[in-house]
């Protein structure tokens, strides 16, 4: 099922977000935690699943294959669907302001 | 070189949680998981240790560099069958886990869930097609004749590998079904889950098939030997009614026919043809000093008992109608026979009967009359 918008699991958005940059596996492994300060400890089986399923969704595409290891890079639509879902979680997160200002705090 | 042990691979390899307890088992005696055949997992014999197994599904050739990256993460291959491959890790290194997030691994399941969705129903339709051709056969106007044949059990039976097959398609399915599902609601894999019932009823399933199997490729074997042991029995010694068992004066000329079958549902078959001239009246132009007697008999010992009924129809529709009897069939209230019909005129004589798991059907022309017989069959099978 292609990606058609929507919320994104965290795994996908940090992949997305790490391929920015042309990047291949192992070193996404650390762009990822990198980016994420050390927050996000993702599972190399969730990270190589996502990148199956991005590839298959044209969000990402493989620029090089020199059959040891394969560099993935983001596309057009790659990058739309990451500015996407920057916006959406941008907007929950200023929505969510009211928690620091008043009587939740 | 060590040693190695093969089990039959019982589960299906979609059901992750089970597949991975079960290595863990395993490797807990010291087998070690080395390698996955189509009906075979091979362990190499070792030291008990605890180890953790997961199953990942990789379609698309995975690249060197991503075994690199799972070994860093304490992950080693160690089998690989079609798009699974099954990483171990010993259970004191701690190893994160590969798969962090349910979701992701959620979507996969669900790729696959559609691939297998389209496979099962073109299979399906495949499998249905075969079974009504199959059984197209049984639905024809005289069953019980059909399913008494010797063959009959192997046209069935061929049936079985076919069962075999799409229960597993069947049962691959559903584990993708149930794990993507669970899944999809966020809930990781089980890795311990139990296996021990679910292969104990796969392992039942197996052997039952197998025999079934078995007892079709033995069937033509064992017939071919029982056959031989019936065929040269005189008639007298068989349980039908023999030409010298109804005629009181001597007959010239006699001959006989006598065929013997065997099949599951009915042990005991017999068809006897005798013929024989008899000492008759000389008419006016010496024609006809000898009278024609002649008999023929078919008999069944039935498996089941509850067959009888079905069977004395089928026979009464194949051989009543075929000889073109002018007499009207009824039947004969006796309490003796569980059915007894019969049909007399003009010399000739039909008989169908049927008592507990027997039935017998006798065709008879010559001087003896039809209460004659039926006392006949009475008394050589002591009703």
């Amino acid at each position: 099922m292609p990606y058609e918008g929507g919320p994104m699991t965290e795994a996908m958005y940090y992949v997305l977000l790490a391929l920015v940059h042309p990047n291949h596996g192992y070193q996404l492994m650390n762009e990822i935690e990198e980016v994420s300060k050390g927050r996000v400890k993702m599972g190399p089986g969730t990270m190589y699943g996502v990148l199956t399923r991005l590839q298959k969704d044209k969000l990402i595409v493989v620029v090089n294959d020199d059959g040891r290891r394969k560099t993935y890079s983001i596309t057009e639509d790659g990058r739309r669907a990451l500015k996407g879902e920057y916006e959406r979680l941008k907007s929950m997160v200023d929505d969510g302001k009211i928690i620091k200002e008043d009587r939740y705090e | 070189m060590s040693k190695l042990v093969r089990r039959f691979l019982l589960g299906n390899l979609w059901d992750f949680g089970k597949n991975e307890s079960w290595f863990s088992d395993m490797a807990l005696k010291g087998l070690h998981l080395q390698s996955i055949g189509n009906w075979f997992v091979t362990f190499e014999k070792g030291k008990p240790k605890k180890t953790k197994y997961r199953i990942e599904i990789l379609e698309e050739g995975p690249s060197q560099e991503q075994f690199e990256l799972y070994k860093e993460y304490g992950w080693d291959l160690v089998a690989n069958k079609q798009i699974f491959y099954v990483f171990s890790s010993p259970e004191e290194v701690n190893a994160p886990e590969l798969q962090t997030d349910p979701m992701e691994l959620g979507f996969t399941f669900r790729m696959i869930d559609k691939q297998l969705k389209k496979n099962m129903i073109s299979i399906s339709i495949l499998f249905l097609t075969f079974l009504f051709s199959q059984f197209q056969l049984f639905f024809h106007d005289e069953p019980y004749l059909f399913l008494i044949k010797r063959h009959a059990f192997t046209i069935i039976m061929i049936v079985v590998p076919y069962i075999y097959v799409f229960i597993e398609i069947i049962r691959g399915y559903i584990a993708v079904k149930k794990t993507k599902d669970s899944l999809l609601m966020g809930i990781p894999i089980n890795h311990k889950r139990n296996w021990k019932l679910s292969y104990l009823f796969s392992a039942i399933l197996h052997v039952y098939l197998t025999a079934l199997i078995g007892a079709v490729l033995i069937t033509p074997f064992y017939t071919a030997i029982r056959r031989e042991l019936y065929t040269y029995k005189p008639v007298q010694d068989t349980p039908v009614i023999s030409i010298y068992d109804i005629e009181t004066v001597p007959v010239y000329d006699y001959s006989h026919f006598i065929d013997y079958d065997w099949s599951l549902t009915s042990p005991v078959q017999y068809f006897i043809s005798e013929s024989g001239y008899l000492d008759s009246e000389m008419q006016d132009d010496f024609s006809s000093a000898y009278l024609k007697t002649s008999i023929q008999t078919r008999y069944y010992e039935l498996t089941f008992k509850g067959m009888a009924e079905g069977l004395i129809n089928d026979l009464i529709h194949r051989y009543y109608r075929e000889y073109h009897y002018e007499e009207k069939l009824t039947e004969i209230k006796n309490n003796k026979f569980d059915r007894l019909y019969a049909a007399s005129g003009e010399g000739k004589n039909i008989v169908f009967a049927s008592f507990d798991n027997k039935v017998i059907h006798i065709k008879y022309s010559g001087k003896a009359e039809l209460d004659y017989i039926i006392s006949l069959i009475e008394k050589k099978h002591n009703l």
